[in-house]
């Protein structure tokens, strides 16, 4: 399973949504760009750390900006069943990844449909939607491998 | 500051009041978690019941938002140098201060039924009382 390229081609979505500039964590220690952060890690190999991010900056997402309303309970919920899964398993467990794409697709998805700045910008949209279907490419040979 | 202090403490204060919301077995984890002293995973645990709660509750609609934050905050600061860290563990024992404190105010279950509030009461002053030393 090509862990990878699924967190690469989820880093290359959300920075074209937009959704990392919304997080503002707290940061005690260091502050600093959250996808500046994920790309490190990513690069380091240290994925369930990238994953664990990318996973916060949804749930500060759905919790903080008033267009998910709609989704946030559910959202949040998988989110959290998600994080719990990661600690209990490898990251690489098929069921983890599942849901993680899961999760990711849906989000970018209705941020798509929903966010002002890019129902308004086409190219943009087409951009988004190419590298989603990139993503569900990836999906889709990694349920082929694993069967 | 013990870390195990602070987590024993918070496991008594969750069992007590009874109004973490949760599908599965979460005590019986937890206690595992403590037996094993496995501090960052049992901080997480916590605070992902504590998530689900605000998230799926009405009751806390006034203080979802920004009680998810710092919880959200909590788990990356963990993720980055663990629990047994002062700093984050009064980060911790403060996040479920503000939560028990609002619980007791607006949660019917505790208003209602007085012996289960001042047990409540006590154990939160347990727990508040590490961060005060």
């Amino acid at each position: 399973m090509d862990i990878k390229a699924i967190l690469e081609k989820t880093y290359e979505i959300f920075l074209e949504l937009g959704v990392f500039d919304k997080i503002s964590l707290v940061y005690i220690f260091v502050v600093r760009g959250i996808d500046e952060e994920v790309k490190n890690l990513i690069e380091k190999g240290e994925y369930e750390k990238a994953m664990r991010k990318i996973i916060y900056t949804v749930m500060m997402n759905i919790n903080n900006e008033a267009m998910y309303e709609e989704i946030r309970i559910d959202t949040m919920n998988k989110c959290i069943d998600l994080l719990h899964g990661i600690d209990e398993s490898k990251i690489d467990a098929w069921d983890n990844l599942e849901e993680f794409i899961n999760i990711v697709y849906s989000f970018s998805l209705y941020t798509l449909e929903n966010k002002k700045d890019l129902k308004t910008n086409k190219e943009k949209q087409e951009l988004i939607n190419t590298k989603l279907r990139e993503l569900v490419n990836i999906y889709k040979s990694n349920i082929a491998w694993t069967q | 500051m013990d870390p195990i202090d602070v987590l024993e403490k918070a496991y008594n204060l969750f069992l007590v009041s009874d109004i973490i919301e949760n599908e599965s077995d979460i005590d019986k984890e937890l206690e595992g978690l403590l037996a094993d002293r496995d501090y960052d995973n049992m901080a997480k645990t916590m605070i992902y019941a504590l998530i689900y709660t605000l998230n799926n509750d009405p009751a806390y609609r006034n203080i979802r938002q920004i009680y998810i934050n710092e919880a959200i905050d909590l788990l990356y600061i963990i993720d980055r140098v663990g629990f047994d860290d002062e700093k984050i563990m009064k980060k911790f024992v403060n996040l479920l201060y503000q939560f028990y404190s609002y619980s007791l105010q607006y949660k019917i279950k505790l208003i209602a039924d007085k012996e289960k509030r001042e047990l409540v009461k006590a154990k939160l002053n347990e727990l508040v009382d590490i961060i005060r030393s």
